[in-house]
This record gives C-alpha cells, sequence and structure tokens, in this order.
C-alpha cells in the first residue's frame, strides 16, 4: 500500500485537502472556512455554531463537518468555537498575490498586530517570517484568532505560527534595509542585461570612461555575455552609445554574435557525428 | 596624439601591458600602447587563462613559477584593487597511455626538483579528486593544487589601470600601418592616426606579430592558428580544479560564477588569422569532452568562439631584439601559453630592453635558436 500521510501523521495530506477545499469559482467570492477534521469522534459545536447554516447537519454525533460553501460567509464564528483548533478561515478573494489565513491560536501572549511572525507548515516546520495583520476574539468563542497575511500559494499549506527570536528579529531588520536600498537602486537605474544582471548606470559608466563599442562594453560588464547572448541589452546598449554621440547605430560594429544560436546541450552535439566545419 | 615616445609598444594585449607596466615601473617616462581595437580584444580576451607550473621543461617550469608567484601578489604588485578572481584550484592533468603516464613521472621530478609542489597521481586517486571524470581512460595523472585560473577580462583591466596609473598612453582604435628605419635602427612607427618618433618599438602583436615584424623588413619565424574554445550554461560547482590532458587533447574549467569553459587543438586549424567559428569544433569537443565527463553531457553550450595561438616551433616563446633593426623588440610565440607567462614577460623583457641582468636566463628564448641546431627541446606538455 502506497503511504498515507493522514493514517501514520494525522496530518491533513492532499487526499483530505481534496474534501475540504471550496470550488475555483466559489474562492473568488470571499472568505471560507476550511474546517480540517476527519476523525469521527462524538464532537459538534461547530454545526450548532453556524447561524447560516452552512455547515451540514450531522446524522450523528460522530459525523465529519463538512461546509455548504455557497452558504459560508467566513463570519469566523465556528473557528473561536471549534475545541480541536481544527477550522481555519481563507480569504484569497482580494486582487493580487496575497491573501489572509485567520487561525485559533490559544496561547499567551497574543502576538501584536503589524508584528513579523514565523509562519508554520502544518509539520510545524519554517516556512517564511510574514506579518501579523488583526487579532480577533469573535463573540461568545474560546478561542482568539489571529489574520497573518500570505502569499496566496501558500494559503492552505500554512497552519500556524511562532515568535521570531530577538537574533531573527534583528537579521530580518538588516535584510529589509538591504532590499529597500537595493530596490531604490535598481529604481533608480533599470537592468539592460537581464541575464548577467548589468544597469543602466554600470553602461553609462563605462561609455563615460572611454568604452566606445558594444564589445567592450561586453568585455567589461558582461552585459551580453549571458544565455541569450545579448539578444535584447545589445540594442539598448547600442542606443546608448548614439545618445553619448559616439556615432550613428548604422555605423557602429554590432558587437560579435557568438554561435551556438539556440541551446544545444553537449550530449547531443556528440551525438551528432561529423558535420562539415 | 603625441609625435614622439619614448617607447612605443604594438598591441595592448596582455604582453604589451605587462612590458608597458615594467617598463614604467623602472622609470621610463614617456611609453605609448598602440591598439587596433581595444584592450583584450585580441587572443587575450578569448583565452581559458588557465596557469599552471606543471611543464616537461626546466624554463617553462621557471616562467610559470614566476608568474604564479606574481599573480598571487597581483594587487600589491599593480598598486590597485581589481579583483582578477585568481582561483586556485589546481591543474589535474591526465596521461592517455603508459608512454604519456612515463613522460609525466619525469615531468613531476623536474617540477619537486624546482620547488614545485605538484604530485603523480594514479587512476583511482584522480577519481577521488574528479568524481565526475571517467578515469578508465587514463593511467596516470598529475596535480599541482598552486595551479588555477584567472578572468581575463579583469586581469587586463588590471593592468590597464596600473598603466594609466603610471602615465602610460593606451591609444586605442589606432592600427600601426608602418615602422621606420634609420640606418640599422628602429626611428619610429606610422599609424593610421598619424606617425610617432620613437628609439625604441616593442612588437607585442600576438597573433599579428609576423606583419608587424614584416613592416621593419625583419623576420620572424611564427605562425598564427586558430584555437576555438566554448562556455555552457551556469550550474552548481562540482569541478575546482582545471582538468587537462595533452594526448586527451582537451582542457576544461568550471570559472568561478558556475559556468564551464573548455577547448581543445586541432592540426586542421586555419593558420591565415581567421577568428571565425566551426561546427566541427562543437562536434569534436562534445565528443571529447563526453566521453571522459560523461555527466556534462546533459549541459548546454551558451556560445562558442576563437582566437588565435601564435606558435614557434618549439612551443616556447621569443623573447629577443630584431637582429635586423636595434631598437626593434619582439614578445610573441606564446603557443597557448602567453597568458599565463605575462608577469614574467613584462618583467624579462623590460630587463631586456634596459640592458639590466634578467631574473631568469632567457638567452636560450633568442630569435638565433630558429637558425641552426639549438632549437629548444620541444614542450610536448600543450594542446
Ligand atoms: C582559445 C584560446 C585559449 C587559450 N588558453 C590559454 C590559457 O588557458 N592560458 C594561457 O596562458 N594562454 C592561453 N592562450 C594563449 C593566450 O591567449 C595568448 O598567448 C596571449 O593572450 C597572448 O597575449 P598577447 O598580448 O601576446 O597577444 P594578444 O592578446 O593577441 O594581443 C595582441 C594585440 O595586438 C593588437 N594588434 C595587432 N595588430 C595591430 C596593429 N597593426 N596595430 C595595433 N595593434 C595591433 C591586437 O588587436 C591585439 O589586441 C589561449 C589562446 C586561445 C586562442
Ligand atoms: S465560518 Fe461562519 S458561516 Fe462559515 S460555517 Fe463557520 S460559522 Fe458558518
Ligand atoms: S467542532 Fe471542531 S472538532 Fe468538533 S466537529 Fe467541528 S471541527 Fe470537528
Amino acid at each position: 500500500m502506497s503511504y498515507d500521510k493522514f493514517e501514520q501523521t494525522g496530518l491533513a495530506g492532499p487526499h483530505e485537502m481534496s474534501t475540504c477545499l471550496p470550488s475555483e469559482e466559489q474562492r473568488k467570492k470571499g472568505p471560507y472556512a476550511v474546517i480540517e477534521c476527519f476523525e469521527e469522534i462524538p464532537c459538534n459545536p461547530c454545526v450548532m455554531s453556524c447561524t447560516f447554516d452552512a455547515i451540514l447537519p450531522f446524522e450523528d454525533v460522530n459525523s465529519l463537518p463538512l461546509v455548504d460553501f455557497d452558504k459560508c460567509t467566513g463570519c469566523a464564528v465556528c473557528a473561536g468555537i471549534c475545541p480541536g483548533l481544527a477550522i481555519f478561515i481563507v480569504d484569497e478573494s482580494k486582487p493580487g498575490d496575497f491573501g489572509t489565513l485567520r487561525l485559533p491560536y490559544e496561547y499567551w501572549p497574543l502576538p501584536e498586530k503589524g508584528q513579523t511572525v514565523m509562519a508554520l507548515s502544518r509539520e510545524g516546520g519554517d516556512v517564511e517570517p510574514v506579518e501579523v495583520v488583526a487579532i480577533s476574539n469573535v463573540k461568545g468563542a474560546r478561542t482568539p484568532l489571529v489574520t497573518l497575511r500570505l502569499p496566496k500559494d501558500k494559503l492552505q499549506d500554512i497552519r500556524g505560527f511562532r515568535f521570531l527570536s530577538e537574533e531573527e528579529q534583528a537579521a530580518l531588520k538588516d535584510d529589509t534595509e538591504a532590499e529597500k536600498t537595493a530596490d531604490i537602486e535598481s529604481l533608480e537605474s533599470p537592468i539592460v542585461c537581464r541575464c548577467e544582471g548589468v544597469t543602466l548606470a554600470e553602461i553609462r559608466d563605462l561609455i563615460a570612461a572611454g568604452c566606445h563599442t558594444v564589445e567592450e562594453i561586453k568585455h567589461l560588464s558582461r552585459a551580453g555575455m549571458g544565455p541569450c547572448q545579448g539578444r535584447t541589452c545589445r540594442q539598448i546598449i547600442m542606443g546608448e552609445l548614439m545618445r553619448a554621440g559616439i556615432g550613428k547605430t548604422e555605423d557602429m560594429p554590432p558587437g560579435s554574435f557568438r554561435p551556438p544560436g539556440g541551446t544545444v546541450t553537449l550530449g547531443q552535439l556528440a551525438e551528432g557525428g561529423d558535420s562539415d566545419a | 596624439m603625441r609625435k614622439t615616445a619614448d617607447v612605443v609598444i604594438i598591441g595592448a594585449g596582455i604582453s604589451g601591458l605587462a612590458i608597458g607596466v615594467h617598463l614604467a615601473k623602472k622609470g621610463v617616462k614617456d611609453i605609448v600602447i598602440l591598439e587596433k581595437t581595444f584592450p583584450g580584444n585580441g587572443a587575450t580576451g578569448r583565452c581559458g587563462a588557465g596557469i599552471r607550473m606543471q611543464w616537461g621543461v626546466e624554463l617553462n617550469c621557471l616562467l610559470s613559477k614566476f608568474s604564479v608567484e606574481y599573480f598571487e601578489n597581483v594587487n600589491e604588485i599593480l598598486k590597485n584593487d581589481v579583483d582578477v578572481e585568481f582561483w586556485q584550484g589546481g591543474y589535474l592533468i591526465g596521461a592517455k597511455d603508459e608512454l604519456e603516464a612515463e613522460q609525466f613521472r619525469k615531468n613531476v621530478t623536474l617540477q619537486n626538483s624546482l620547488g614545485i609542489e605538484s604530485s603523480y597521481l594514479s587512476p583511482e586517486e584522480a577519481k577521488d579528486m574528479m568524481p565526475h571524470l571517467d578515469v578508465s581512460h587514463i593511467k596516470a595523472a598529475t596535480f599541482c593544487g598552486r595551479d588555477g585560473h584567472l578572468n581575463p577580462f579583469k586581469t587586463v583591466e588590471a593592468f590597464v589601470k596600473a598603466a594609466m596609473d603610471l602615465g602610460i598612453d593606451i591609444e586605442k582604435n589606432t592600427i600601426v600601418t608602418g615602422i621606420e628605419k634609420t640606418g640599422g635602427r628602429v626611428s619610429g612607427v606610422k599609424t593610421d592616426k598619424g606617425d610617432i618618433k620613437a628609439p625604441i618599438v616593442v612588437n607585442a602583436a600576438g597573433g599579428w606579430s609576423k606583419q608587424m615584424a614584416e613592416l621593419a623588413g625583419a623576420d620572424l619565424p611564427v605562425y598564427s592558428r586558430r584555437h576555438q574554445i566554448l562556455v555552457t550554461e551556469p550550474v552548481e560547482p562540482l569541478q575546482s580544479a582545471m582538468f587537462m590532458g595533452f594526448g586527451l587533447n582537451i582542457y576544461i574549467q568550471q570559472v568561478p560564477h558556475g559556468p564551464f569553459i573548455m577547448g581543445r587543438g586541432d592540426a586542421d586549424e586555419p593558420t591565415d588569422l581567421r577568428m571565425t567559428s566551426s561546427w566541427k569544433f562543437l562536434n569534436d569537443m562534445a565528443e571529447t569532452v563526453t566521453t571522459l565527463m560523461p555527466r556534462l553531457a546533459r549541459l548546454k553550450v551558451v556560445r562558442q568562439w576563437a582566437g588565435l595561438y601564435n606558435m614557434t616551433s618549439d612551443a616556447q616563446p621569443i623573447y629577443d631584439e630584431a637582429p635586423e633593426a636595434k631598437g626593434f623588440y619582439h614578445a610573441c610565440g606564446f603557443s597557448g601559453h602567453g597568458f599565463m607567462l605575462a608577469p614574467a614577460t613584462g618583467q624579462l623583457m623590460s630587463e631586456l630592453i634596459l640592458g639590466e641582468t634578467p631574473s631568469i636566463d632567457i638567452s636560450s628564448l633568442g630569435i638565433d635558436r630558429f637558425k641552426g641546431d639549438m632549437l629548444l627541446p620541444l614542450e610536448s606538455s600543450v594542446v
């Protein structure tokens, strides 16, 4: 028999998850409850708590909860009620690359709004630092809910978080500052050669320093040496040379094109046998 | 452009630049380097930039040892901080057959006697060092950990910076079209941008050095042959040492940012200053490398290019004054190792030109050796 993640670890695997998620259409509408409750146990507060009758009525107290996503509004009442901390509220309806995850958190202290925490996978492993965007206590519920801002593609993978250590916070601060300056620098100077990451500022500096041919600029900056062989940067560099008054593009040596024109592996070439020189 | 100079150097390849820098360091004032395109656009910017002390004849061992020590301290010597990316991952050299293995034994004895720490390895030991090498194709190997490779563009940049700091003029896009003589002496050069009077002219024109000699009515027993080379896509570090084989006909290195660079020789390559690329090279190179390193078959080739080897009949350079024109000096015929010899070239040529005692005895590298039977022992450790 093949490995069954749920049976061996108690963690929801792809099979379990396929039973508790809404359709593409329904996900776009608004927030929804993901009930990761897969053991038949005598427990039913979720069904009782939902004021929208969105959790299907149980046949008996051991039934598993199933959500009618056309009715579920994502109000999160059930999530604060569930004693098993098995209910999560996911919202991926807003445009952009980010969505939110509301999860029950029963420890003390609670994080603060705006704080950065380490998102954890189902297994409890570190995923990435993320921002806490809200803390809420749903009326009548027992467990506070913490809302995390997550990349949409991680919404079904992250199911917990932990606080960052002081060292981690310090390192993070350095990183974001470095990122900010890098962002600003690259904003000021667009990338001309994407293969080698050469900026317009670097090209202009070289021209000012007396490099007046594409080939020379290529030697010193590596612009045009990457896998695409200068398909876009070559024109931009020639344009820059022209703007600097070096000459008309049609008179300029275009710089050498190096075969092969497309990528081919050594293995393919070795099999190709002897073609003529 | 200036009208006079103390020294005119033809060619801003690694050789011309090194000679200029060393003359200036010794106090020579008005030096101009004339370059038909831009620095490093000859063989220098097209080469593998490998450097090794594992040679089969003593003089090459000594010259390259000088250069390794020089490159190890290049920033202090050139007084700038350009990172020339000197990667000392060693050279692993494979012997194709018993005959070559026997020669390698002798080479290692010679190298060790000169203070070069190379060692003789069994195929199994070579395998430990380079797991992706199919050692069923080699009978033995040698290794020296101080060998390695540089970034040729960065090295040129370092020498150009040093030259400019020392007040040397580098005239780009300037083609030497004639060499003037008065009596038996050189007296200047003609270029497409004007003439320059100078009592000393240095021929460091690499693949074009024979043509330069002819302009001075001098005979130079060299010829140029095309050599091709290719680079692959960048991948994770796999190989730290350069691998080379003479009988196997290959050199292959992985450069610091990930791509593999490899080349091989071919006696059928043209000798007419052509620098075009051929399919035959791609096929032959791919066959050679995938036989020796089957794992590399999945690597994609990004580009290929070619440059000129300037050859002598004993594969060793010429450092000499032209007998036909006093004051006209040759530094050429570097075969496939002029890049690594450049520091020695700079040092020794500056000593020769200024009449100083050379740091290494290079009397055997004169031009006369090709006349009679004074040819040097042929260096067999070449690709
Ligand atoms: C594919 C390949 C791989 C190689 N691999 C290695 C290696 O791994 N290690 C190593 O040590 N060596 C290697 N070599 C050899 C090495 O590249 C050369 O020996 C070395 O670069 C020679 O330098 P140079 O300055 O003497 O000549 P060049 O670099 O060729 O410079 C000569 C200069 O003279 C200029 N010139 C020519 N005619 C004129 C004129 N009329 N007027 C003005 N200027 C002129 C040219 O434009 C050129 O810039 C390799 C060579 C090739 C082709
Ligand atoms: S989230 Fe709210 S609406 Fe949805 S099932 Fe739970 S209680 Fe009902
Ligand atoms: S309340 Fe929680 S544990 Fe009980 S059935 Fe609902 S989801 Fe499962």
